[in-house]
């Protein structure tokens, strides 16, 4: 997206100010309305569409397979790949979110979760796809909250086939067997467990102030951007800051860290409750 | 000889379908309505298919614009879980170019090319599952987010797979397991005409069967244009009360 000169300077006037008015009329920590569902492909063990009013929509997958393991890291049974449509598979973004996220989710994920018995465990596929994304963007890191968002929608309602064989087969030759009845399988991540994926949120700097959910315009006068993961209901790794744009940059502050820290920490659980909601109240069509 | 009997003696197929059935066929148009100019979805019993069309716009390289017509790009991509095994495609994938030349080959006759000189509109068509008939599910899909993107066309394009069973059983919109075991064919039929815009036939098919196939085939991509046809004119009328409302 072009910015006009007058444009622009109304723009970072408006967000820079002690008192921020967001062109939405958002607060700076209020994201735009987000569209998603869950559990539509019936060859994925988990999958969530979600889409933003700009146009940006992201498609994940979770497939789980049953495998011997060998080594007992958490990275070896998880398999993360990014898609951005028109994006090669060897662009900057796609390589870099793959990383992230796979690194985020491996600390998320205790061992214990994916181990089936002494022999097998399941290796998670997890595929996300962006659609579309809005054509002026300036950089891909703004989507990075989306493909989140799907990703944890799509582990959220992952669901896996109930165990009928044994989970001690150090000493016996056995293959793990299952239940054929789907009404029997346990989600990956039960309800009642604390336990969730991260989530990452992109957070835009203009001045002294950061913007949760930056949208198009926001992003071209953005001086820096920051994103932060939350799990296990705080704040936390991986903090990291990212370039919103190519044409301006200035340095974060310590205050501008912490800051951060403290918006996601705030809003971070009502995001949660929110996508909950969307998993629990979506119906398996299959 | 394969685990699944094909075609039982009392006439029912893998899925309880008799001979002369298509899929569940659901589409919805205009799904995409910020995203893109014009897009649709389809789904052909198992099979999605998402259709993004941008364009008429101008082209980003001197080379895709031409003075006398149109250009027409199609990308197909299809997403690594659309199996039920994982299995990711390069992206310059054989069967997948071959895929996205058929379906430019067809809709390069199918859209009034010369009403958009200089000007491209590119097809991005991205598989979400997989389950027999993909160049049907794209031709269709493909179809439906062109009139979205209100680009002119002649008529509409239906498409349908159909095979044939022991030589003589023809049966109407394969699925994976089908398609397997039978040979096959795809046609793309104009509009209500009995024209072809689209055939294409990989597997043998003997020539005192094709007849056959090819007349089921047909009146299979006729309930298609219909189903679209119906999909098509519910949401212009919620278009039109739209904009009569305000």
């Amino acid at each position: 997206m072009v910015l006009s000169t007058t444009e622009r300077y109304y723009l970072l006037e408006c967000l820079s100010g002690s008192k921020v008015i967001r062109a939405d009329a958002r607060r700076v920590d209020q994201f735009r309305p987000v569209e998603a569902t869950c559990s539509f492909l019936p060859n994925s063990n988990g999958s969530s569409r979600v889409r933003l009013p700009d146009g940006s929509e992201c498609i994940a997958s979770v497939k789980a397979k049953v495998v011997k393991v060998e080594s007992s890291e958490v990275t070896d049974l998880l398999n993360v790949e990014v898609d951005i449509n028109g994006q090669r598979d060897d662009a900057e973004a796609v390589v870099s979110f793959s990383s992230i996220l796979k690194e985020s989710l491996a600390q998320c994920i205790p061992e214990s979760l994916l181990k089936l018995t002494e022999k097998y465990a399941f290796e998670l596929s997890i595929d996300a796809i962006v659609i579309s994304y809005p054509s002026g963007i300036s950089s891909f890191y703004s989507i990075l909250t989306l493909v989140s968002m799907a990703v944890y929608l799509a582990l959220k309602s992952t669901s896996l086939p109930l165990l009928t064989s044994t989970t001690e087969d150090a000493e016996v030759e056995e293959e793990p067997t299952f239940s054929d009845d789907w009404d029997l399988a346990k989600l990956l991540f039960p309800k009642d467990r604390l336990l969730a994926p991260p989530l990452l949120f992109v957070l835009a700097m203009v001045g002294p102030n950061l913007l949760l959910d930056p949208s198009v315009e926001e992003l071209e006068v953005a001086e820096n951007g920051l994103f932060v993961g939350f799990a296990s209901n705080k704040a936390g790794a991986p903090i990291r800051s990212i370039s919103l744009n190519s044409t301006n940059n200035k340095g974060l502050s310590t205050n501008h860290i912490l800051d951060a820290v403290s918006t996601v920490d705030s809003v971070g659980g009502s995001v949660l409750k929110a996508l909950n909601s969307i998993v629990e109240n979506s119906t398996s069509e299959f | 000889m394969s685990r699944f009997e094909i075609y039982s003696p009392e006439g029912l197929r893998v899925d309880g379908r008799r001979w002369n059935e298509i899929r569940r066929f659901e589409c919805r148009i205009n799904s995409h309505p910020t995203s893109s100019d014009g897009s649709s979805y389809v789904e052909q019993g198992n099979t999605k298919v998402l259709c993004l069309v941008q364009g008429p716009m101008e082209p980003a390289l001197r080379s895709q614009s031409s003075t006398a017509q149109g250009s027409l790009i199609v990308n197909v991509s299809v997403t690594p879980f659309a199996t039920v095994e994982r299995n990711k495609r390069p992206r310059n994938d054989r069967r997948i170019q071959e895929l996205s030349a058929t379906l430019t080959r067809t809709f390069n006759k199918a859209i009034v090319l010369k009403n958009y000189p200089r000007s491209l509109i590119q097809v991005n068509l991205q598989v979400l599952a997989l389950d027999g008939g993909l160049l049907a599910a794209c031709t269709n899909a493909t179809t439906l987010a062109l009139m979205d993107a209100g680009i002119s066309m002649y008529d509409y394009i239906s498409s349908v797979t159909a095979g044939i069973f022991d030589g003589q059983t023809p049966l109407l919109d394969l699925n994976t397991i089908e398609e397997n075991e039978l040979g096959f064919l795809t046609v793309g039929v104009i509009g209500e005409s009995e024209k072809l815009a689209l055939l294409l036939m990989e597997d043998r098919v003997g020539m005192d069967s094709l007849e056959k196939v090819l007349a089921i085939a047909i009146a299979g991509s006729h309930r298609i244009r219909e189903l679209m046809d119906i999909q098509v004119r519910n949401y212009g009328k919620h278009k039109v009360a739209k904009l009569a409302n305000q």
